[in-house]
């Protein structure tokens, strides 16, 4: 019996000995987390968009809203030191309506799909780049969803409302994408 | 034999302690001295935003456990082996590298054969797991189980082993009841050019294979494959060789297109033989005369499978799948076997407005079997069609802003033995956080009696303990009915920091109606009086429970320092039900380990050398006389170019020899595990 005990808690020191490293290493991570990810997503598909110009002029700043993921938006921060495009870019913090006001994008993510819904239906028809990253988003009203496929990122675009909103896609981004208008699959990914 | 086993168990127990001082000692040293260079890299390097859009997206999203995203959502026990943790584990067979998921307990028996099983009922034909390759259907109905040593494939194009501990009637249908194993390989578009492999050591004595892989047309690719191996037998208790041998070869294709935005296909085949020798006692003629014999088996098999998938539109699928497979099996002088199945399913996904995701479908699975009765196992008829239609429908509905998953729903089959069979399950998912999940389940699985329980009858032992040697028949019976579970799992799966995941559950099985073995009047088989028949008739009358927990921790330390720890719990308990005798199958109960560790650390030193050692921990299994054990594989691999690479791999390095398992059936030889070492050449062009 006091054998068996014995190597049971050898079995224990051998797992104790990962909890400890993990003590000491509790820091290291070097690989990219799925917030870095999406962060990069968000800055790569924004070097694609184009506003008219009464909307973001030269030497404009770009403002890039964020609503329910303060780590994607901590993320971008790091990203967004480099100018885009040759705007510098702002992060806001989007907490009601009224914060989406003067905003050229913002990206929805996890929370209430309700409140989604209607900053969606506030911002609808301006132009305002709308991403999300939930099931359904595009007809929920958003321009640019993302979605996983086997851990890959995917992007769907509804072109008809980006269209509407009078911003422009480069066609190299909609290459890469699942586009919809109308609700209507016209060009799968490449 | 008593002070023996408690000899060798001292002698592992002060290799245990060594071990763990020596790993230890190699973490302290390894981490501390890395860990300066590792926080030097930190400094520098570009970011994520310099990548291109498309390398954004071809980047697969991994957390701490190298686990696609997907199976974090799952509400069931899921364990992901991966491709890459066989290749870096040292595995040569996909047996072996079952061990690496929490919950499996694999225990090699001999050469050729293991007894691999989830949740208890721990014997070679593990009758409540459910192997499927590719989605084509390895468990055999003869058995109610899985010849280990057919299933192969090359170990270098799998994609991933999913293990999915608990029932998954629902979605794999009957058999699928302590657990299923899905092995999948790689699109061929993921194996683009060629490989080859060459190798050989002391137990691996020589094993090589060819693969190549290229494109058809802009929308088709292709690959090609043939591999062979020879494996040295092991040696018994008194450590003389016991002269197996065990060899094969294989070959195989895969295609794979995408001939419009919305269609996917893939066609895959494959053809082997295998010869596999054991060494045993054969108990010839009715004077149950006792000689040494190595039996052979010539095993032939081929299959080609078929896939579609087709985008309808956002939100619905279908899907196609169908198959044909043949077994031809000489197992020499037990018995010979000839199957031919073929399979075809369907199945429609599709979104019920935005809460709702439905799924359904069915199929039907056509069996011919030719076999013929040898000296241990017969049946009555020989030969037999079998017909096997199932339909199914699931709805996941997802509430409270998709932070309340919930997907319930059923299989409905129908076999030829016991007629149709309902498998409902009720499953949910609750994200209690970003990264973290807790689950619950309801299922119940029940298992289809196989032929021989059924229609056969086989030699169980031969007792040789009294005066007279008496032979253990087990005989089928025609009204033996299927067996049932009744599944409550529960568990919690999370990242508590971006490298650092956890998964933990726990189960209770309730089982009923479990085929036993019921003792009938003992008879003289000769004149004389010097032989004897112990009948044993098969009914339904033992039930049981079981309970016990799973866990795994896995921890991405550094990108150079992977670290996977598991354990496993199981306490098994069998009962006769009133009227019953049966003392054969209740002994199922001891046959499973009760706790089970393993510890993976999987190092990249530099760019160019691999480091990866893998220690496991099975408690006794005291019913077959077998001790605990410790055991430890290495692993060193140096990349001379990018496309050339030389490893060393150890295996069950503590000690020099060990028993695993004691498969008494039809009194076989019992050998041990002996430690092995092999060299292995990859050369990619």
């Amino acid at each position: 019996m006091l054998g068996h005990v014995k190597k049971v808690l050898a079995g224990i020191v051998l797992v104790g000995v990962g909890a400890t490293h993990l003590a000491l290493g509790w820091g290291g991570e070097v690989r990219p987390d799925e917030a870095e990810v999406r962060a990069a997503l968000i800055y790569n598909v924004l070097r694609f968009a184009d506003w008219p110009p009464e909307q973001l002029a030269e030497g404009d700043e770009i403002r890039v809203g964020f609503w329910g993921s303060s780590e994607v938006a901590a993320d971008f921060v790091d990203l967004a030191r480099q100018p885009l495009r040759g705007h510098a870019v702002r992060v806001v913090h989007v907490g009601e309506e009224a914060d989406l006001q003067g905003l050229h994008a913002v990206y929805f993510h996890g929370g209430d799909r309700a409140e989604i819904q209607a900053f969606l239906n506030a911002v609808a028809g301006s132009p305002v780049l709308t991403l999300t990253e939930i099931r359904g988003g595009l007809r929920m009203g958003s321009m640019v969803n993302f979605f996983r496929v086997d851990g890959r990122y995917r992007i769907e675009i509804s072109l008809s409302d980006v269209k509407a909103s009078g911003l422009t896609l480069k066609s190299s981004l909609l290459r890469l994408a699942r586009v919809y208008e109308r609700g209507k699959l016209v060009r799968e990914i490449e | 034999m008593r002070n023996e086993v408690r000899m060798k168990s001292s002698i592992r127990k002060g290799q245990s302690w060594a071990v763990v001082i020596v790993w230890v000692g190699l973490w302290g040293i390894m981490s501390q001295a890395l860990w300066g260079q590792e926080m030097e890299k930190r400094g520098g390097g570009g970011t994520l935003a310099d990548l291109s859009l498309e390398a954004l997206l071809s980047l697969q999203i991994v957390s701490a456990s190298q686990t696609p995203d997907a199976y974090f959502d799952t509400p069931a026990p899921v364990a992901v082996v991966t491709g890459d943790d066989i290749r870096r584990s040292g595995a040569t067979t996909l047996a072996d590298a079952l061990a690496l998921a929490p919950g499996m307990t694999v225990s090699r028996i001999d050469l050729s054969r293991w007894a691999v099983s989830v949740r208890g009922f721990h014997t070679q034909f593990a009758k409540n797991l459910l192997v499927l390759i590719d989605g084509r259907s390895v468990y055999t109905p003869l058995f109610s189980g899985t010849t280990w040593e057919l299933q192969d494939v090359l170990l270098e194009d799998v994609d991933r082993i999913e293990v999915i501990r608990g029932p998954g009637g629902l979605v794999w249908g009957a058999n699928a009841v302590n657990g299923v194993i899905n092995v999948i390989t790689k699109s061929s578009r993921d194996t683009q050019g060629g490989q080859v492999v060459a190798g050989g050591g002391t137990t691996e004595r020589v094993f090589g294979s060819v693969r190549y892989g290229g494109e058809l047309n802009e929308t088709t690719t292709y690959r090609v494959y043939g591999k062979g191996f020879l494996r040295d037998g092991f040696v018994d208790s008194e450590g003389n060789s016991t002269l197996e041998e065990w060899h094969s070869y294989r070959t195989g294709f895969r295609l794979d297109g995408e001939p419009s935005l919305w269609d996917k296909w893939s066609l895959h085949g494959g053809f082997y033989y295998s010869y596999s020798e054991i060494a045993g006692r054969a108990t010839v003629g009715p004077r149950l005369a006792d000689e040494v014999t190595l039996s052979t088996a010539d095993n032939y098999g081929a299959h080609v499978i078929g896939n579609w998938s087709h985008v309808i539109n956002e939100g619905s699928r279908l899907e196609l799948k169908g198959y044909y497979d043949w077994v031809d099996r000489d197992v020499s002088p037990t018995y010979k076997e000839q199957r031919h199945t073929v399979d075809a399913e369907v199945k429609h996904v599709f979104e019920l407005g935005l809460r709702n995701q439905v799924a359904w479908g069915g199929g039907y699975r056509f069996m011919q079997e030719n076999n013929q009765s040898g000296q241990f196992i017969g049946f009555d008829p020989e030969n037999r069609d079998m017909h096997l239609v199932n339909l199914f429908v699931e709805d996941t509905l997802s509430l409270l802003d998709e932070r309340l998953l919930i997907s319930g729903g059923s299989k409905f089959e129908h076999n030829d033995f016991t007629g149709w069979e309902v498998q409902p399950s009720l499953r949910l998912t609750g994200k209690v956080a970003e990264e973290h999940r807790v689950w619950g389940s309801v299922a119940r699985a029940v298992r289809i009696p196989s032929r021989l329980e059924r229609e056969g009858n086989f030699l169980v032992t031969v007792d040789r303990r009294g005066e007279f040697p008496v032979a253990w028949y087990v005989f089928g019976d025609r009204d033996l009915d299927a067996e049932e579970l009744i599944a409550y799992e529960a568990g919690y799966r999370g990242l508590v920091t971006p490298n650092l995941m956890v998964d933990v559950s726990v189960f209770y099985h309730d089982y009923d109606k479990l085929a036993s073995a019921e003792p009938g009047e003992r008879r003289a088989t000769n004149p004389e009086g010097t032989a004897f028949l112990q009948p044993f008739n098969g009914a339904n009358l033992l039930k049981g429970e079981s309970y016990g927990v799973e866990s795994s921790v896995q921890w991405s330390a550094t990108d150079w320092l992977r670290l996977q720890a598991i354990h496993s719990f199981l306490r098994f308990n069998l009962k006769n039900k009133p009227g019953g005798q049966d003392f054969l199958v209740l002994s199922d109960q001891d046959k499973s380990p009760r706790h089970q560790f393993g510890l993976r650390t999987s190092m990249d030193l530099g760019r160019d050398v691999e480091l990866d050692l893998w220690g496991r921990y099975v408690d006794p299994i005291t019913r077959l006389d077998v001790s605990s054990y410790f055991t430890l594989d290495a692993r060193v691999a140096w990349r001379y170019r990018p496309n050339v690479e030389f490893a060393v791999v150890g295996q069950n390095l503590l000690e020099s020899r060990h028993k695993e398992y004691s498969a008494r059936f039809l009194n076989t030889l019992e050998p041990e595990i002996e430690r092995g070492v092999y060299g292995k050449v990859t050369w990619l062009f």
